[in-house]
């Protein structure tokens, strides 16, 4: 007997000591953190990418003078380079896990394009050399040129009021350019995932890298084609539930005067006053109403071109929606050209490395940071026009573009009402 | 005056109980704290067999106590005002009924209630050397309750007398439950094995080796009782170094922290003694890993510590005459914390679904260099002392460096102690001990060259700056302690009630924004718009202890 106890002892104790020896092996001969040089190449794409496969930027499309923005996630440190006429930045940085953003403007055969990306998550631990980000692929940054759109996400007031009042979400789009835009048959779509994660979906291959970005509710704005005009400064305000809040909650506010709601069925959350937005395609139903995730969705505005005509029908055909892999729930397909604007809100402005869309629809991402505060994003004016409706900054990076305000307001900044529209 | 009055009563005092000192009793707390100096091996060693050359008699003690402090000048971790309750007994010695055997043992039993503490949401005890951890800014209240026990044996003679085989270890369990969204339930388990040698060449010269193994667990996750009411959480990485977050019911940063840590180390001992004196040399080193996972199911890695202390001892005791006893002690350590960060993303393919290691860097080290020096002599009487007197000092150096951003920290303290101890035998059964104590500690240097991005952040601004201005300051302290041990009741040795008082001011350069920034210039943006506001008061201690000594 004694001796089974002394080897159950002996094996014991040597069980512990393995353990802690590898343990101690593990880190034995941890390397000290130096800063690098890396260099990344940047390159216009344009048609199919395909999934892992060979990306054949368009060598006359040039990136010159694009800003370059490495944003560790950890540490939250900056570090900024501008592409040379090679179409590579060079920049000294920690090692780490980085966000690289890529910002900047081009024109090419005479339209005015958006060249902006996102790498949500990139691990960097090594010098880069100009040589080798002009020559291995994996040192590119293959951004999707994006046509300078018209209309554009004005304000989203997400997060909700104290105390747990969330049925006042607002959502606000603003004729941006100088031009009339037709709302008829443009579609707001919810983002997939619901909420930031450093997890993102993974998607099948036929769907290549970036060509589509997934939703799991379309919501469509009426009309058959020159019904609804948005003249430049108007605005369109879109509302989960349309009334006066502040009976409900002194905190809230009243955006009785929304032009759209978004009603799911809740007949005690329905304003008969306030036409309804059409709901094309959703992943799952809520018939309580629709509510998108008070830490921050993301969401983008698009519309299709001249010629397909997207509708419940459309989101019926399974080429037009997707799974992830292994997983069965469906999401809306929306290729990346139909694209007007998009906004990715984070939990909290260090949570960029949970950025869930494409870089190409919001190289940033803007958050309020906190939950029923009453806060909400909007754009920066950057101009007035001459009949004191704002234009809006749109660099397609929301972290530039957007502030955070104490309150929401309808029509911060003096946009006008569209004369369709049923308040008056 | 004041001065004056203390002055005449520090002489009086004694000159009047002086007539009263008769032989201090055996048993007692001043017999205790001899031989406590007097065991050099057990007092300055983790060598139980070192027991069998001290042959201490057998004592041993009992009792239960009330500890209260209360005050801001504490690192912000630790409670402004904690209340605690505590039971301890520890004794042993020579048993000539176990064959001569050296036996020790000992038992804690502490339930803490604190008050006023910040920016830790996951440690039992903050103030350990670890930096990885979840952190809040919400002042909170924590309940903690720790429970310590250990022994030390030291096995009969071999070879003739020469060997001695001895075994020591430790176990300690600890809850620790914060008060306050986000709240842990932080469990705490250490264990410590320390298996001795001593090889005894003959009455004066002994050689002693001792092997040293911990393992280390403890594990909490700050959750939130309000669901719905989200809360900011920091995970720190090193002083002014976090990711910034929030600690939500279903999102967020990662709110667990599990440390899994084991050590492995050893020691080395030299003494010598004949009648007149006794001197023993040591030197020990420990390695200790200390790995930090923020994820059970999909294991992530927070970070690891690689701890490397190295020390040399020396104590020595000279008994002048058979009365005039003097002690020195001598310790030098040098600890090297190495900060590991790990760079994992998570493979979200269908058949890895878990996080990969990308890279592993060594990202901060913590240096601390300490000396210790105490100077002590007593008149002995009986088998404790009717006087003690004590000199201590301890010079510290404290160093961090996190390399990229660069970020350079370091704090110099040199703290000089005296104190005196009267032991006073009333008709034979009742025993006054009093003990006075004065220290003053001077910061000779303090820097913090932050290269990072958030110098803005509470995390910053109210916890890494304001712990700097803590480790940075001068200050004085002084103390009393009265020991009343009643001796006349046969089956125990004594009876005791024990009061302690002590004080901590802080004093000279950082007791206002103003002097602070005079001292250290990079504070100016830090300090707000009036100057004269003092950043720490005092901080008091209070603590009453009832037991008894057999």
């Amino acid at each position: 007997m004694k001796k089974i106890y002394t080897i159950l002892l002996a094996a014991t104790f040597a069980f512990l000591f393995s353990s802690c020896i590898d343990m101690m092996d593990d880190v034995k001969d941890t390397k000290k953190i130096e800063p690098i040089s890396v260099s990344y190449k940047v390159c216009a794409a344009t048609g199919f990418i395909p999934k892992g496969g060979t990306i054949t930027p368009d060598p006359n499309f040039s990136t010159a003078g694009v800003d370059v923005v490495f944003t560790n996630v950890k540490t939250g440190q900056v570090f900024r380079g501008v592409t040379g006429s090679n179409s590579i930045a060079t920049v000294d940085i920690e090692p780490g896990v980085y966000s690289i953003s890529v910002t900047g403007r081009a024109t090419h055969d005479g339209y005015q394009y958006f060249i902006n990306g996102n790498v949500p998550s990139i691990s960097i631990f090594e010098d880069v050399t100009p040589e080798q980000a002009n020559t291995d692929e994996k040192y590119r940054l293959v951004v999707r040129p994006a046509k300078v759109g018209s209309f554009c996400i004005s304000e989203i007031y997400y997060c909700g009021i104290a105390s747990y009042y969330f049925r006042d979400q607002t959502y606000q789009f603003t004729n941006n350019s100088d031009e009339v835009f037709y709302l008829d048959g443009t579609c707001f779509a919810q983002l997939h995932p619901n909420i930031a994660t450093a997890n993102l979906p993974t998607w099948p291959d036929e769907d290549g890298d970036g060509n589509f970005v997934y939703s799991v509710m379309v919501w469509q704005f009426p009309g058959t084609g020159h019904d609804y005009p948005v003249l430049p400064g108007e605005s369109v305000v879109v509302a989960q539930e349309p009334r006066d809040h502040t009976t409900n909650n002194p905190n809230s506010y009243d955006n009785s005067m929304a032009d759209f709601q978004t009603w799911t069925g809740n007949a005690s959350r329905y304003n008969p006053d306030v036409p309804n937005l059409t709901s094309i395609f959703y992943t799952s139903w809520n018939s309580m109403q629709w509510l998108t995730s008070v830490f921050g969705a993301a969401f983008c505005v698009f519309k299709a071109p001249e010629g397909t005509t997207v509708d419940e029908d459309y989101y019926k055909d399974a080429t037009h929606y997707q799974s992830e892999v292994g997983k069965t729930s469906k999401y809306a397909k929306i290729p990346a050209d139909w694209i007007l604007d998009g906004v990715e809100l984070l939990t909290n402005m260090n949570a960029m490395n949970m950025k869930r869309i494409p870089g190409f629809v919001d190289a940033g991402g803007t958050s309020v940071e906190a939950t029923y505060c009453g806060k909400t994003v909007s754009r920066k004016v950057v101009e007035k026009r001459a009949d004191g409706t704002p234009k809006y900054q749109d660099t397609n990076n929301s972290t530039e573009d957007f502030q955070v305000n104490d309150k929401p307001v309808i029509r911060r900044n003096g946009e006008k009402v569209p004369s369709w529209t049923w308040y008056k | 005056m004041k001065n004056k009055i203390f002055k005449i009563a520090a002489i009086l005092v004694p000159a009047l109980f002086a007539g009263y000192v008769a032989m201090a009793q055996t048993g007692t707390k001043a017999a205790i704290e001899r031989a406590a100096l007097e065991n050099i091996w057990t007092s300055n060693t983790e060598n139980a067999a070192g027991g069998m050359v001290d042959a201490p008699t057998l004592m041993a003690n009992a009792f239960a106590g009330y500890d209260y402090k209360k005050g801001d000048f504490k690192p912000k971790q630790v409670g402004e005002k904690i209340n605690s309750l505590v039971f301890h007994t520890d004794g042993g010695g020579i048993y000539k009924n176990v064959g001569n055997m050296y036996l020790w043992g000992d038992f804690t039993y502490t339930k803490d209630n604190i008050a006023g503490a910040k920016w830790n949401a996951t440690l039992a005890d903050p103030t350990r050397d670890m930096p990885f951890f979840v952190a809040d800014e919400n002042v909170s209240k924590w309940k903690n309750q720790t429970y310590e026990m250990g022994f030390k044996a030291g096995f009969p003679r071999l070879v003739n007398g020469h060997l001695i085989l001895g075994v020591a270890g430790s176990y300690k369990a600890a809850i620790a439950a914060k008060q306050l969204d986000p709240r842990p339930l932080t469990r705490v388990s250490d264990l410590n094995v320390m298996p001795s040698v001593v090889w005894e060449f003959n009455p004066s010269n002994s050689v002693g080796a001792v092997f040293h193994y911990t393992s280390y667990r403890e594990d909490g996750s700050p959750e939130n009782v309000n669901h719905l009411h989200d809360q900011k959480g920091w995970e720190m990485v090193a002083p002014g170094f976090f990711n910034e977050g929030v600690l939500a019911s279903f999102a967020g940063i990662n709110r667990l922290r599990n440390y899994n840590a084991n050590a492995l180390g050893g020691s080395l001992q030299y003494s010598f003694k004949n009648e007149k004196f006794k001197a023993l040399i040591s030197g020990d080193y420990l390695y200790r890993v200390e790995d930090v996972l923020c994820n059970y199911t999909k294991p992530q890695m927070s970070g690891t510590v690689k701890k490397t202390v190295w020390g040399i001892n020396f104590a020595a005791q000279l008994n002048a005459t058979e009365k005039d006893r003097v002690f020195f002690r001598y310790r030098f350590d040098n600890n090297d914390l190495r900060g590991i960060e790990y760079f994992q993303t998570y493979d979200n393919t269908y058949e890895v679904q878990s996080y990969i290691t990308d890279a592993t860097f060594e990202r901060s080290k913590f240096e601390k260099k300490n000396h210790y020096f105490n100077l002590d002599y007593l008149i002995a009487e009986g088998d404790a002392y009717t006087w003690k007197f004590g000199l201590n000092a301890r010079h510290s150096k404290d160093k961090f460096i996190y390399y990229v951003p660069e970020t350079h920290k370091q704090i110099n303290n040199l703290f000089f102690g005296a104190d005196v101890t009267g032991n006073w035998v009333f008709a034979g059964k009742h025993n006054l001990m009093l003990n006075l104590n004065l220290g003053i500690n001077n910061n000779s240097k303090g820097s913090f060259d932050y290269g990072g991005v958030k110098e803005n952040n509470k995390a910053f601004t109210d916890f890494a700056l304001m712990d700097f201005i803590y480790q940075s300051s001068d200050y004085i302290k002084g103390g009393c302690n009265l020991t009343y041990a009643f001796c006349g009741i046969k089956s125990i040795s004594s009876l005791f009630v024990t009061l302690s008082l002590d004080s901590v001011k802080p004093n000279g350069d950082n007791t206002t924004w103003g002097d602070a920034i005079k001292k250290f210039p990079f504070l100016s943006p830090y300090h707000g718009a009036d100057q004269d506001k003092s950043i720490f008061g005092k901080r008091n201690y209070f603590s009453v202890k009832v037991g008894i000594t057999f």
